[in-house]
C-alpha cells in the first residue's frame, strides 16, 4: 500500500474534532483490547490530532509530525513506530528468516513462511481480516503489519498461497514519510 | 493494573530501521560503522553473537543480500563522487541602482543533505531579506554572498564534504569584480 508514498500523494491536511478523536479511540481500543491501558499515552486526551487525507482514499492520523495509526478501509492500522512501542498490544505473528528479505521488499507473506520451523503463529484462532503485527525469527521488534487474509487455523491447515496481506513495512514510503 | 511501559526501540540513523534490520538493508557497512563509533556495547552485542542461526537457505539469501549491499556500496560511492566534485555557485546580480542579489545554484545535487526551502528561510531570517527558492535555485534579496559562502563552507564542513568549491560569480561588471577569489581550487 505504501510502496510509493511522498508528500505529494497528501491531499488535504485538517484538525480532528476532539469527538471525533474520542470515537476513534473508543474504535482502536474495540479493535485491539490490549490498547486500552495504554490509550491515554498514545492519543492524550489534550492532544491536537491531525488527519492527512491522501492517494487511494488513506488517511493518516499524525499527533506531534509522527505518525500513529492510517486507515484505508474500516479498520485503523498502527504505524511501526507505534508498534514498536506497544508491541505486546497487538495480537502477533512471525516469519522464518529466509522471509524477512521478501517482507522488507514489500511482497504479501505466504503461509509457508508462517508454518515453517522459523514461523510462528499463536495457538489461538485470530479471525480472517484482522490486522496483525509481523515479526521475524531471531529479532525483537516487527518489521511490519498486515491484514490475515485467511484465519491462522486455515493457515495452518492449508499452508500454501497468501496468508497475510501487507499494509505497511520497515522502509516503505509510510515509514520513511515525513510531514516536513 | 500493571501498567504498560513504552518500549524504547533504537533506531539506526543510516537506514532509519530498528538496529536489529540493519542486516538487510542496503547499507549494512555504513549502518555497521555508525554503530560502532555511536554505541559500541551494542555493536558488539548485535553483531559479534551472530552466527546463530542457520538455516538451510541462509547462504543464498546472504549471497543476495551481499550483492545488493555492494550495489548500494557502490552507488554510495558514486553519488558521494557527483557530490565531491560539483560546485556551488553564487551568482551576484545586479538590481536597480545599487542593489544587489545573490542566485545560489548548484544546490540540486545536495537533495539529501540540503532542504532547498528550508535553507532560504533560514538565509532569509539570518540576512534579514527576502529569499525564494525558484526551480532549483534560492535567490537572497541583498548584497550578502560572502556571508552566504562562509555560512555553506561551514555547513558542507559539517557534511563532511568540504572539497565542494564554492564559487562566487559577478554578473555584471560594472564596478570592478569582487576581489575575492574562490573559497577554494575546484576539483
Amino acid at each position: 500500500m505504501f510502496k510509493k508514498f511522498t508528500k505529494d500523494d497528501v491531499h488535504t491536511k485538517s484538525n480532528v474534532k476532539s469527538s471525533v478523536q474520542r470515537g476513534l479511540k473508543v474504535k482502536l481500543v474495540a479493535q485491539f483490547p490490549k490498547l486500552e491501558p495504554v490509550i491515554d499515552e498514545l492519543i492524550p486526551k489534550k492532544s491536537s490530532l491531525v488527519l492527512f487525507k491522501c492517494e487511494d482514499k488513506i488517511q493518516l492520523y499524525l499527533i506531534d509530525n509522527e505518525v500513529v495509526f492510517f486507515q484505508q478501509f474500516d479498520e485503523l492500522i498502527p504505524s511501526l513506530k507505534v508498534v514498536h512501542k506497544y508491541p505486546s498490544c497487538f495480537p502477533h505473528v512471525q516469519v522464518d528468516r529466509g522471509a524477512i528479505k521478501f517482507v522488507l521488499s514489500g511482497a504479501n507473506i505466504m503461509c509457508p513462511g508462517l508454518t515453517s520451523a522459523g514461523g510462528w503463529l499463536p495457538e489461538e484462532t485470530i479471525p480472517e481480516g484482522s490486522i496483525v503485527i509481523v515479526k521475524a525469527e531471531g529479532k525483537e521488534t516487527a518489521l511490519a503489519v498486515g491484514k490475515l487474509l485467511m484465519s491462522s487455523d486455515e493457515i495452518k491447515a492449508q499452508n500454501k498461497g497468501m496468508g497475510i496481506e501487507l499494509q505497511h513495512y520497515l522502509g516503505d514510503g509510510l515509514w520513511k514519510f515525513s510531514p516536513e | 493494573m500493571s501498567e504498560l511501559q513504552a518500549v524504547e526501540v533504537k533506531y539506526c540513523e543510516v537506514c532509519t530501521f530498528p538496529l536489529e534490520y540493519c542486516e538487510f538493508g542496503a547499507s549494512l557497512p555504513r549502518c555497521k560503522d555508525w554503530l560502532k563509533e555511536h554505541d559500541e556495547d551494542l555493536y558488539n552485542e548485535i553483531y559479534n553473537s551472530e552466527t546463530k542461526i542457520v538455516s538451510a537457505n541462509e547462504a543464498k539469501i546472504s549471497k543476495d543480500l551481499a550483492k545488493l549491499q555492494l550495489k548500494e556500496a557502490k552507488k554510495h560511492e558514486r553519488e558521494l563522487e557527483i557530490k565531491k566534485t560539483s560546485k556551488i555557485t553564487l551568482k551576484i546580480f545586479e538590481r536597480t541602482k545599487r542593489k544587489r542579489g545573490v542566485a545560489i545554484q548548484g544546490l540540486e545535487v545536495f537533495g539529501a543533505d540540503i532542504d532547498i526551502k528550508k535553507m532560504a528561510k533560514q538565509f532569509a531570517s539570518k540576512f534579514a531579506t527576502g529569499a525564494s527558492v525558484v526551480k532549483d535555485e534560492i535567490v537572497v534579496q541583498g548584497d550578502v554572498a560572502d556571508e552566504i559562502e562562509q555560512h555553506l563552507l561551514k555547513l558542507l564542513k559539517e557534511k563532511g564534504l568540504d572539497e565542494v568549491s564554492v564559487e562566487q560569480v559577478d554578473e555584471k561588471r560594472k564596478k570592478p569584480a569582487d576581489p575575492k577569489p574562490d573559497g577554494k581550487a575546484d576539483k
